[in-house]
């Protein structure tokens, strides 16, 4: 389980040119493009939240799945190899920085199946699936992302959702929860690029309750 | 005496506070006609030790010179009362070397002007104009003066100066191109690729804060506008 802190902030599309020649200034390297194909998979059952039962300590999670995109693949069942992905809702408390704990998986889908066999012998069902298109460059420890989410229209082409602005992740990957150390000088970092950016890219933490993936049990 | 010589104390030898130094800091566009003192540093000053030894000294000097006058006084005063006085004398020293340790750690890392060697007695003129906080009357009468002289002066530089400081602006804005990623000298040769140029279109209002483009990607959901 790795601790991710990042910070997140938004671009609108005439700043993305920009944008990118100052992070690869920045940084000393060029942006490198990726596309990454995510599916997002809810539970077919979801069990319903009973106060004081043995439910109340149940908690359950929506998966990522992610995977390069490859675009000569027409949909997801060509797709063999996967990222399984499970993020906790991020750490409570007055902070700068997100903390988010998050595991992972490889999933190889074996020839005669698909990813959604995989998933329905889990119990469950692929909900959404979009693109996260864009950049990404490395200062430091840190990873910056700049990219843009593309969802499917009903003619089956890849839309964006938004294609008026970017959003910009920055963040680096704690192993362990218990390295405080770690933690502590990857919160000062990204606080020092905060402030580098400053009047730039106005880097900030997000809400934590859009970043939980759990069901909405006691919602 | 003690709470005059605070303004000339300094805790700290490395960085020493200089006056002038700080309003040139602090207000580096003070215009003439403000008349406001630079304000002083005291942060430097360990009021809190300084206060409280002021206390004890007074509160000693006060039972001590009431003794004294007891002792000249033609008819001796009782014993008993003597040795009450001498007693809180006693216990007004004790607290006085307690103050003295518990703040030893500030008092003795304090330099206090004048030093104890200074002369205090013949030299008592100088020391009390040296101490003085605020400035001598001839002292005042020579800075209104001079004030009222600047005023006129600065302000009939300063109209030349301003036209001095456009006229050069604007020459130096012909010469410079200041936006865009191209030297006027490169405009003006003409010769620029139109593909190294980083273009700005005009912005459209976003649809999507980065708290609701994140629930999609985490939740699913389709943020509605």
């Amino acid at each position: 389980m790795v601790q991710q802190l990042s910070l997140f902030g938004q671009i609108t599309r005439s700043q993305h040119d920009i944008t990118a020649v100052a992070l690869g200034t920045l940084t000393g390297s060029a942006p490198s493009p990726f596309t990454t194909y995510t599916l997002l998979a809810s539970p077919k059952r979801v069990v319903k939240y009973e106060p004081n039962s043995k439910n109340a300590q149940f908690e359950q999670y929506k998966l990522h799945l992610k995977s390069p995109y490859d675009d000569t693949k027409k949909d997801r069942s060509e797709y063999s190899e996967w990222v399984l992905q499970v993020s906790d809702v991020p750490s409570a408390g007055k902070r700068k920085i997100s903390t988010q704990a998050i595991v992972e998986s490889c999933i190889l889908v074996q020839k005669d199946q698909s990813i959604d066999t995989v998933l329905d012998s889990i119990g469950y069902l692929v909900e959404k699936e979009y693109l996260v298109k864009g950049v990404r460059v490395f200062y430091g420890n840190i990873v910056i992302e700049m990219f843009q989410v593309l969802v499917k229209t009903a003619e089956g082409e890849w839309k964006e959702l938004d294609d008026r602005a970017y959003l910009i992740k920055c963040f680096i990957n704690v192993e362990k929860a218990t390295d405080v150390e770690n933690l502590q000088k990857s919160s000062q970092e990204l606080m020092s690029l905060k402030n580098e950016l400053t009047g730039f890219v106005e880097l900030d933490i997000p809400d934590r309750n859009v970043m939980d993936s759990r069901i909405g049990i006691r919602k | 005496m003690l709470r005059k010589a605070k303004l000339s104390i300094n805790i700290n030898p490395n960085n020493p506070y200089t006056p002038t130094n700080d309003t040139h800091t602090t207000k580096p566009m003070q215009s003439p006609v403000e008349n406001k003192e630079p304000p002083a540093d005291h942060s430097g000053v360990p009021v809190e030790a300084l206060e409280a030894l002021r206390l004890r000294l007074t509160q000693l000097t006060h039972t001590l010179s009431k003794l004294q006058a007891e002792f000249k006084n033609p008819q001796l005063t009782h014993y008993v009362s003597l040795q009450t006085q001498f007693n809180i004398v006693l216990t007004q020293l004790a607290s006085l070397s307690g103050t003295l340790s518990e703040y030893s750690n500030v008092l003795e890392s304090t330099v206090a002007f004048p030093l104890p060697q200074f002369p205090t007695t013949e030299q008592e003129g100088l020391l009390t104009t040296l101490l003085r906080k605020k400035a001598a009357p001839e002292v005042v009468e020579w800075i209104e003066e001079s004030k009222a002289k600047s005023t006129d002066i600065l302000l009939r530089d300063d109209e030349g100066l301003t036209k001095w400081a456009v006229e050069t602006m604007q020459r130096g804005k012909q010469n410079h191109n200041f936006t865009g990623y191209h030297t006027k000298e490169e405009l003006d040769n003409g010769a620029l690729d139109e593909k190294e140029d980083v273009k700005m279109e005009a912005d459209e209002k976003i649809r999507y804060t980065v708290d609701q483009t994140l629930k999609f990607m985490y939740q699913g959901d389709i943020p509605r506008v």
